[in-house]
């Protein structure tokens, strides 16, 4: 049920992002740092769709492919999607935000992972720990080192807040911090 | 902007590169039993060949919070030391049924726990402390079966083992106090509140949170100060160095489950070494309790001890140190 209620979700926003893609005019490739709790570290890396509604102002939709390591607490591998708003200034600085929502797939990090067999044993068992489901929100500012919004290279920072759910009943929620650089392809 | 930028990312890279012996020392494991994965991280002296299994408070607090105090830090030169934190509780992750909060299900978990460490340290010699609820989880599964074979020693420190006597001291430790507090002429209506509220519910039950916010109301005489010297903490490194994670914060135990617990049959079939441990000055689990569990304790007098910590309140091994340092190294060498 919990699978079935994400994968209908992420479906809802691939269409809203397709249909964006119909009229988008922007494509962009990014990678950053991605830091669980700013300091656990990680990669991600993005494809923007990104369409302009005024010369200041784009809609955003985004992917991003990560994973990062929590040492002695688990390994994420996540993708997600995002839609936001960017707002780009005179003086090359931008801001953004978005809402996202995906899919974590974690594993238990440390020097093994045991458990009680049938027969009262204690084995090795594996370190998949679950397929989550992984809201977020993403506050963003950067600088756009050529300074037009009709061309971007994008230098950006960016905290984020995702909830891994469902855990322990509730949902766990992770700060995150990103560092990183997109580029204008399209 | 670039500048900033790069100062950022360098500042991360070299905070993230920094040795962190949250993260390097002993050996750090997780157990899946029943939908919950809980760790349990073993260090110290694992030569020694004596192991202390650790079985925290709460419920719902961590194994973790005894890795950072001094007591166990000093004792981790003797001794190997088991940090384990209990299912929806401190650092443990997956998602149990709530069906599986039980007294049972919570001491089979010990059960789970204690076999791990026999197997994978080949056979130690196990001593076992609990501390608060941990004193009657520990209690509990050393007094059944036949368990406490599996162990040299048990530790308890200020335990909670008979719901309905403790919530009665607790009441009579806040009310014997109320009448100075009045006399001081401060919060007045708090203070009356109290006193309503107790003959409103004169009977409370374990998961009853006013008494425990009133008790804590009260003076005792734990002294922030002074802790901050024995303890320190370098909180930057368990923030972003360590095992931590929000779940410190957000795990609950709906402590329901634990509402009229009694382990007083298995307190009286435990007949294994044991020590009792009481600060003084305890406001959740008042003094007399001590007397309690050290006289319902099966274990003949010449092969137990009580200690009461003068000046201390819930935490002895968080209060006072050396003298908790003290009386365990004592109590462990002399029955290993």
């Amino acid at each position: 049920m919990k699978d079935l209620s994400c994968w209908s979700i992420l479906s809802v926003l691939l269409f809203l992002g397709t249909s964006s893609l119909m009229a988008q005019k922007n494509l962009n490739l990014g990678l950053g740092y991605f830091g669980e709790t700013a300091t656990h570290p990680g990669l991600v890396a993005h494809l923007e769709l990104e369409k302009s509604q005024s010369k200041k102002v784009s809609t955003l939709f985004r992917a991003d492919l990560g994973a990062y390591v929590h040492a002695r607490n688990h390994t994420g591998v996540f993708i997600d999607v995002h839609g936001g708003l960017r707002r780009y200034r005179n003086s090359g600085f931008f801001t953004e935000q978005y809402i996202g929502l995906g899919t974590l797939l974690s594993f238990y990090n440390g020097d093994g992972v045991f458990q009680r067999d049938e027969n009262g044993n204690i084995r090795r068992a594996s370190a998949f720990a679950n397929l989550d489901i992984m809201p977020s929100v993403t506050l963003g500012i950067g600088y756009n080192l050529s300074k037009d919004a009709t061309s971007a290279n994008l230098l950006y920072f960016r905290p984020k807040v995702f909830w891994q759910l469902p855990f322990n009943n509730l949902a766990l929620p992770h700060l995150a911090l990103q560092v990183g650089f997109i580029h204008r392809i399209k | 902007m670039k500048k900033l930028f790069l100062s950022a990312l360098l500042a991360i890279s070299l905070f993230a590169c920094e040795k962190s012996e949250f993260l390097s020392e002993g050996n750090y494991y997780f157990i899946r039993h029943k939908g919950a994965t809980m760790p349990v991280w073993v260090k110290g002296n694992l030569e020694s060949g004596v192991f202390l299994i650790t079985v925290h408070g709460g419920p719902g607090s961590s194994g973790h919070e005894f890795a950072v105090t001094k007591s166990f830090t000093e004792l981790e030169k003797d001794y190997a030391i088991v940090y384990w934190d209990q299912r929806f509780s401190g650092l443990s992750q997956g998602d149990p049924k709530k069906s599986t909060l039980s007294i049972d299900q919570f001491v089979e978990d010990v059960d789970v726990v204690v076999d791990f460490v026999r197997q994978q340290f080949n056979q130690p010699k196990l001593f076992m402390l609990g501390h608060s609820w941990g004193g009657g989880l520990s209690a509990a599964w050393v007094g059944r079966n036949n368990n406490q074979q599996k162990i040299q020693g048990w530790i308890d420190v200020d335990g909670s083992v008979y719901d309905s006597l403790e919530v009665q001291a607790v009441k009579h430790w806040t009310l014997e106090r109320v009448p100075a507090k009045i006399a001081e002429g401060k919060d007045l209506k708090f203070w009356q509140y109290v006193i309503d509220w107790y003959q409103a519910n004169p009977a409370p039950v374990y998961s009853t949170k006013e008494p425990y916010i009133f008790a804590a109301a009260l003076d005792t005489s734990y002294n922030a100060a002074a802790l901050a010297d024995s303890n320190q903490l370098d909180y930057a490194k368990l923030l972003l160095r360590s095992p931590y994670s929000l779940a410190y914060f957000t795990n609950k135990v709906d402590a329901r489950f634990a509402d009229g617990l009694d382990f007083r049959p298995e307190l009286r079939r435990i007949n294994i070494p044991a020590l009792v441990l009481w600060g003084k000055d305890d406001p959740t689990l008042p003094i007399e309790l001590a007397s309690f569990t050290y006289n319902t304790l099966g274990t003949a007098p010449d092969r137990k001890k009580k200690v009461e910590f003068e000046k201390c309140g819930h935490s002895p091994h968080y209060e006072q140190p050396t003298r908790f340092v003290a009386v365990m190294r004592e109590f462990v060498e002399k029955w290993r």
